[in-house]
């Protein structure tokens, strides 16, 4: 018997971070789990982010930047209940409450949610895992049949109301899992059915998934087993209304959207960052598609993701959801502080802490059941008021209606994505980059010191995350364009790969196959006045590590012998690995350095870099290198500045092939921050890209005072830890978008990001698509 | 707002044959017949086939193909190649579509002469022209030797619309596709497969994650448009490679299969092919992908198989005395020749065959390893001995799986626990429904080739396949027994976590992931030929047993594919052969090693004698390199061997201990018994080296375990 026992709310702490989940929002949930009924009808505009779903409103309904006046709403007559699957599950709201697997939350939790589904009518994803027997007494669950099949047999399979066949999700789309040994602990052992302390790993994609035909064999495989509905979970990302259109297709019998910014235990930071789409966009994408095939009626549309009230859920479902999908919301109803810690094993508020036989500390089950169900009676109370609004008589009524909805500070393109007038009378949509925010913040440093081993207990690790949305453009202020870049994550028609136990290539060719990189990060562009052992370690690095060092100045004579993995000047005589020409005089000066090869241009990102970067191919040098960092007339930023340069140098053809083909295109600046930055360089059309800053400040070299505490060996150490974990970074995006090979798939390959609401030009310029569209 | 070309991306059925020299041409009906019989893969949304017909005459006129949408559409390509004429191009004869609908896409036909260059021209310009502001109009056949037939419905439908159900088109080699389409607008017959491009005509099954690196090859090279699907590209590089190019059709397949760079040492994938990886970079494939690809240049007629590097979409390839066949499951085969020789492509390899020069690439090494290769008559036909009519025999023929599952119920509802099927077609799912307690102990024996997902989530039952299995066998089972007396294909046990599965010939990739124990439950998998990639991936317990019984005496070769055991944490792996430590597990890359061993020589940390005997070496794992460095030149290079979440796996050349002897001498002896194997062969099988491959269990403070701290869920 546990020792003491939690039923109460703990002080939310202050925190500097930004976060969607914010006090207010934390506020109101715990206010409806306290009272069981409705607390306001509107999102008041302290709790609003940048994201789209936040600039789109119900018109006439008289927001006034507040909760709503409830006053004689106390009752509302509007009939809550919807229908899934085809009719065969009726629900007398529109919730789903999340898929979060016993392991992953520690058991309370587990069976509070899944009884406050019993009590009120709603229903429970279960996740995967197997279920706990309390859980397994419920009615109202579906259970989980996902790539590891933990804990599922027929017995299980055929309890509950439905089957989730699990895809992805959405904070790591194309990313499996890893319970370590040490949390596999009896419990989880008896529900998994694996021995105690052995790690328990999921696959990133179903092994007998690899598409939509095989998708359809297991929906067939498990409905002939067990004639229970099947739903189908997956990651939203690029291609979710293909996906969408072709589960209808095969038999499936609902979709469960899983946007970005959803909930996990624990996720690479790059991934949940990086990959995926916001819910509203995939609502819209989704229904249009499917109306369009004629396969929606009957069909069940879940949306998941950020789903923090009941006007989200209200416009999710009048963008085209049958039911909003609520995870991190309940978690919160039952104490969740959001501290992020949940892949640490001790959550304050004992939610997901480790799960024990006999824990000290419990939260009260009877307590979570009661935070439950009185959440879902307030959230359902304030969505019939707001049906009451819309003058709607049912759930029904509201689906697809996107003509109640309008934008404010939508640009044209995001508009007409969700389907949606933009009124913006003024055009004033959010401006592209924050200027005004700190651009290497704590945060920022925190995870590149991480990863080089400066911090933390990871070295060479991608940096881990859990519960929570921070992260740009929506909740923290863009700082790059990148920020609103996503890229892929394959769902259904391709394979995931498995980055730490299958093959990702990440090994990229210079100078037309003389260098071999072994990642596509190289080191640069650095000063000959850095603190010379500085240089040293930079220098064995490139050396240890197969990358280059690009060093604006002579390297000490020491190091002659790691001259083939440097870059200097194109003035300086000595050997290298390759020589670096600049200034507006090149081409008179070109002559010069005869016999000095590899030999590259360095330009400013401009409007003039693509005709300069055509001369320099036609003159027969290697490449070029983007440099970010130097001002000049018509500066551009980095991102436009690669991608114009690669498809100038594409279009220019001798002997039948483009220039491109044995030219390199080098992107670097000082602002070049994580490997995502790395990763969308690449597939904005650049072959390696170089970091300086960010390596600096992840040893921990800051300022000049910061040298005379390291030493070279431990800066060269934590040096090689950083390109380790950006080159396994750099593999969970590629493995996530089903990429094998960086050289030959990733470089140019546009095809793979998505613009999330981007200012139209700018898009257009990197030659992206944007997200739910094409 | 600016128009998006939509990405089509379809999954299907694929199907390729080629006559053999001195065989009869091959009539279209066996195209039909084998693309039928996998529909299920398809959907009414689409289906083809490309007929390549070699006509000995030095240029034989072209016959461009071209989808109109209209009467409009029509006049313009009619004057559009009108206006080719006078350059030297003449219409021999035209065959204008019956009807013309606005928005509705017929066929337009025209057989011309003209030069290859011209003919080429004419095309390309052509659809430029009619793809302004949306397709109007496009070529989607324009060979002197391919003919494409393609349009919306399932292939039944398809071929009667182009008059292709009894035979009338005799050809050297066909193609045949079933679209299931990722994308919505499915409903147009230029998103129909087989795409050609020239004299290139290829059907494909994936999902292609390099296309945007290939439309950018495509179009910076002049090809500039393109329907938007990742198959068309395809059409377009082989011909792009081949005839622009000049490569030869083998070193064009092994470009586009995108070999990694490990393998770019052997014999198929050689120095060669790294540099032309190199210089035409943009042209590889990479995703999953199964391709079929037909060519004829007037001198010979090729049938080429490609699969990705990890082999994600199935395919196999069957031979026999005037054909050879390519598809996507063995029952399209089988339903042509019953007898044919049967295996299986190995990863990121290639068939190449052709009508003159026979198998250019067979696919893989060990084909002999494969039951199906070697005609076994006794296995593929039911008993004769025994009265063939009984209450517990079920006649498969033409049953669909719900069908087939429910005979097989009700005979046991009559209380037998003996089910014999015969005729058995390529159903999937078979005994899925049958796991009731009241059945355990039941067999079920299967006479043909079952399909895919056999035995899933089985509790207790024992399944005998007297055949080939197809993919995805025992996932997910508990208990009972599946024994294959052919081979099986991919994922086989998948998450197999009690009972056993004995395959007397061989596996494809991905045998045995995820095989896990639970308390008393210990599963077994026993393998009597080889196993591919993957083998293990994955594995948490139980045992894994890859014998190569049927192998020469003189056999080097190892019995199994590259990345065995990776991600292991539990069980063990005995494989019958050496198998290089490089081989097992997911070690870096060669390249990286040897970069940081002469940095650390560069360093001073490895004298010139060390560094030099060092590299030396065959294989660069982390134990040999633990063995032969000096202690602290290995625990700088241990960084890019070992990661926080991923244990070494150790792997040993050499006989059964005491304790694994014991454990394999129970499990073989059922395993011999069940297949009626000889007491010597078993002698000689359980005293043999045998490769060991478990996760190594640490012992010094070297390696970085799984702290406790972190949970990745």
């Amino acid at each position: 018997m546990a020792s003491s026992v939690i039923s109460e709310f703990s002080r939310i702490p202050t925190s500097r971070q930004s976060e969607f989940w914010n006090v207010p929002k934390i506020q109101h949930l715990r206010r409806l789990a306290e009272t069981g009924s409705a607390v306001r009808l509107w999102t008041p505009l302290e709790e609003l982010t940048r994201r789209p779903l936040d600039r789109v409103r119900f018109t006439g309904v008289g927001y006034d930047g507040k909760g709503g006046d409830l006053s004689g709403y106390a009752y509302s007559n509007a009939n809550s209940a919807v229908d899934l699957a085809y009719g065969r599950i009726s629900l007398t709201s529109p919730l789903y409450l999340g898929d979060m697997s016993y392991g992953a939350l520690s058991g309370v939790a587990n069976i509070a949610i899944a009884r406050a589904a019993d009590v009120t009518g709603v229903i429970a994803g279960t996740g995967e895992g197997g279920l706990h027997p309390d859980v397994a007494k419920c009615k109202r669950i579906t259970v989980q049949w996902a790539s590891a099949r933990f804990g599922v047999d027929l017995k299980v399979l055929n309890t509950g109301m439905a089957i989730v066949l699990k895809i992805g999700q959405g904070a790591k789309p194309g990313m499996g899992g890893h319970l370590p040994g040490t949390k596999v602990t009896e419990p989880i052992s008896l529900t998994r059915r694996i021995p105690v302390g052995r790690d328990a790993i999921s696959p990133a994609p179903h092994h007998d998934i690899y598409s939509i035909e095989d998708l359809g064999q297991r929906i067939w495989a498990l409905k002939e087993a067990t004639g229970k509905p099947v739903f189908v979970k997956i990651g939203v990302t690029n291609y979710v209304s293909y996906i969408a259109s072709g589960v209808a297709r095969m038999g499936g019998d609902g979709i469960i959207l899983d946007a970005s910014g959803a909930g996990t235990g624990a996720a690479p930071s790059v991934v949940k960052d990086n990959v995926g789409l916001p819910i509203e966009i995939a609502v819209a994408a989704v229904d249009r598609a499917l109306r369009i095939e004629n396969l929606r009626e009957g069909f069940s549309v879940i949306a998941a993701g950020r789903v923090s009230n009941a006007e989200d859920a209200a416009k999710l479902m009048a963008l085209g959801a049958d039911c909003a999908s609520i995870g991190t919301a309940c978690l919160i109803c039952m104490g969740c502080l959001m501290v992020h810690k949940c892949h640490m094993g001790f959550c304050p508020t004992l939610l997901t802490n480790k799960t024990e036989r006999d824990p000290k500390r419990l939260l009260s089950p009877e307590k979570a059941t009661e935070w439950m169900v009185n959440l879902i009676r307030g959230w359902t109370e304030e969505f019939r008021l707001i049906l009451d609004r819309l003058d709607l008589k049912t759930s029904k009524d509201l689906v697809g209606r996107k003509d109640l909805l309008q934008g404010f500070n939508l640009n044209g393109e995001t508009a007409e994505i969700l389907g949606v007038k933009a009124g913006n009378p003024r055009g004033s949509p959010t401006p592209l980059l924050d200027a005004e925010s700190a651009f290497w913040t704590d945060e920022l440093k925190q995870r590149l010191q991480e990863m080089a081993g400066t911090v933390g207990r990871a070295p060479r690790e991608a940096v881990i995350s859990s519960m929570g949305s921070v992260g740009p453009p929506f909740v923290d202020a863009p700082t790059r364009i990148a920020d609103w870049i996503v890229s892929d994550g394959a769902q259904v028609t391709r394979p995931s790969i498995d980055p730490y136990r299958e093959e990702i290539e990440t090994a990229c060719y210079l100078a037309r196959g003389k260098i071999r990189l072994s990642t596509p990060v190289i080191l640069g562009p650095f000063r000959e006045e850095m603190p010379p052992k500085l240089i040293r370690a930079l220098v064995r690095t490139a050396s240890s590590m197969g990358t280059i060092l690009y060093l604006e100045g002579r390297p000490p004579r020491e190091l002659e012998k790691y001259a083939r993995r440097i870059f200097v000047p194109g003035g300086i005589d000595d050997p290298a690995g390759g020589y670096v020409i600049a200034g507006d005089d090149w081409k008179e000066r070109v002559h010069l350095q005869a016999g000095k090869r590899p030999l590259y241009l360095r330009l400013e990102c401009s409007e003039s870099s693509p005709t300069s970067a055509v001369d320099a191919a036609l003159l027969d040098l290697d490449g070029v290198i983007l440099d970010e960092d130097r001002d000049c007339a018509g500066r551009l930023e980095l991102e436009v500045a690669t991608s114009e340069v690669d498809a100038a140098l594409r279009k220019v053809l001798r002997e039948g092939l483009p220039l491109r083909t044995n030219f390199d295109v080098i992107a670097m600046g000082e602002r070049v921050r994580l490997s995502s930055d790395v990763f969308k360089l690449c597939a904005l059309g650049a072959d390696a890209v170089g970091i300086s800053t960010a390596a600096t400040l992840a040893v921990g070299y800051e300022k000049e005072e910061d040298a005379s505490s390291l030493d070279e060996e431990q800066i060269k150490d934590r040096l090689e830890n950083l390109i380790l974990a950006t080159g396994r970074e750099i593999k969970l995006l590629a493995g996530a978008a089903g990429v094998s090979s960086l050289f030959t798939t990733l470089v140019g390959n546009r095809e793979l990001l998505r613009a999330v609401d981007m200012e139209p030009a700018v898009r257009r310029r990197l030659r992206i698509k944007p997200a739910g569209l094409g | 707002m600016e128009e998006f070309t939509p990405v089509v991306k379809d999954g299907c059925g694929v199907f390729g044959v080629l006559r053999k020299e001195g065989a009869e041409r091959i009539g279209n009906s066996v195209a039909l017949k084998a693309i039928e019989c996998v529909r299920y893969r398809g959907s009414s949304l689409g289906a083809g086939f490309a007929a390549f017909t070699n006509r000995e005459e030095p240029r034989p006129p072209a016959r461009i193909k071209v989808f109109v949408d209209g009467k409009e559409s029509l006049q313009e390509v009619r004057d559009h190649l009108s206006e080719y004429s006078k350059r030297g191009l003449r219409m021999l004869s035209e065959s204008l579509p019956d009807s013309t609908t606005k928005g509705v896409f017929t066929v337009y036909e025209v057989l011309v002469d003209s030069p290859d260059e011209l003919l080429f021209e004419a095309t390309n310009t052509l659809n430029v022209l009619m793809s302004k502001e949306g397709i109007r109009a496009r070529v989607y056949s324009s060979g002197r030797y391919v003919n494409v037939y393609k349009d919306v419905g399932y292939p039944r439908e398809v071929a009667k619309k182009c008059n292709l159900v009894e035979d009338r088109v005799f050809a050297d080699a066909w193609l045949a596709h079933t679209r299931q389409p990722t994308n919505s607008p499915g409903r147009y017959p230029i998103w129909s497969h087989p795409f050609s491009s020239v004299e290139f005509a290829i059907v494909h099954n994936g999902d292609i994650s390099s296309y945007g690196a290939n439309m950018e090859f495509l179009k910076s090279v002049g090809i500039t448009k393109h329907v938007g699907t990742d198959s068309e590209v395809v059409a377009q590089l082989l011909d792009h490679l081949v005839r622009v190019r000049r490569l030869s059709v083998r070193d064009v397949a092994a470009l586009l299969s995108n070999p990694y760079e490990r393998r770019l040492d052997g014999a198929i994938h050689g120095a060669r092919i790294r540099e032309l990886i190199i210089r035409l970079r943009g042209a590889q494939l990479d995703g999953p992908f199964t391709i079929v690809a037909g060519y004829c240049d007037g001198q010979d007629t090729y049938l080429l198989g490609l699969t990705d590097r990890s082999k994600f979409r199935p395919i196999v390839v069957g031979e026999d005395d005037g054909r050879y066949f390519v598809a996507s499951e063995e029952g399209q085969i089988r339903t042509l020749s019953p007898e044919a020789r049967v295996w299986t492509i190995e990863p990121g390899m290639f068939f190449l065959a052709s009508l003159k020069r026979g198998i250019i690439e067979p696919g893989r090494r060990d084909r002999e390893l494969f039951m199906g290769y070697s005609v076994r008559r006794d296995l593929d036909r039911f008993p004769q001995d025994r009265p063939f009519f009984a209450h517990n025999v079920i006649d498969a023929k033409g049953l669909s799986y719900a069908a087939l599952n429910e005979s097989i119920l009700q005979v046991m509802a009559d209380g037998r626990r003996e089910v014999k099927v015969t005729n058995v077609q390529g159903q999937r799912y078979i005994g899925v429904n049958l796991q009731k307690p009241e059945f355990l102990g039941a067999r079920i024996l299967l006479y043909g080739y079952p399909g895919n997902c056999l035995a899933n989530f089985n509790s207790g039952l024992q399944f005998i396949v007297y055949g080939n299995a197809a993919d995805d066998v025992g996932d997910a089972m508990h208990a009972g027994r599946v024994i294959v007396h052919g081979d099986a294909r991919d994922v086989l046990g998948q998450a197999l976590q009690g009972g056993d599965i004995f395959v007397r010939g061989s596996v494809g990739n991905r045998a045995g992931i995820q095989m896990r124990e639970y308390r008393e439950r210990k599963p077994c998998m026993i393998v009597g030929g080889r196993a591919d990639d993957y083998l293990g991936e994955y594995m948490a317990g139980g045992t894994i047993a890859i014998l190569g019984l049927n192998r020469r005496r003189n056999h080097e070769g190892s019995l199994a594919g590259r990345f065995a055991g990776t991600g292991m944490v539990g069980g063990k792996i005995f494989i019958r052969s050496m198998v290089r430590d490089d081989e097992v597990g997911l070690p870096p890359p060669r390249e990286d090693v040897l970069n940081y061993l002469y940095s650390l020589h560069l360093d001073g940390m490895l004298g010139a004698e060390e560094y030099k005997s060092v590299i030396g070496q065959e294989t660069l794992d982390y134990f040999a390199l633990k063995k032969r460095l000096p202690s602290i030149a290995f625990s700088k290079i241990e960084r890019i061997f070992s990661g926080k979440y991923v244990k070494p796996i150790s792997s040993d050349y050499r006989e059964l201990d005491s304790d694994e002897y014991r454990l394999m001498e129970s499990r073989l002896t059922d395993y011999f018994e069940t297949f009626g194997l000889t007491k010597r062969l078993f002698e000689e099988v359980i005293t043999s080296k045998f490769t060991v491959i478990a996760p190594y269990e640490s012992t010094g403070p070297e390696i970085h375990r799984a702290e406790s701290q972190v949970v990745e869920e």
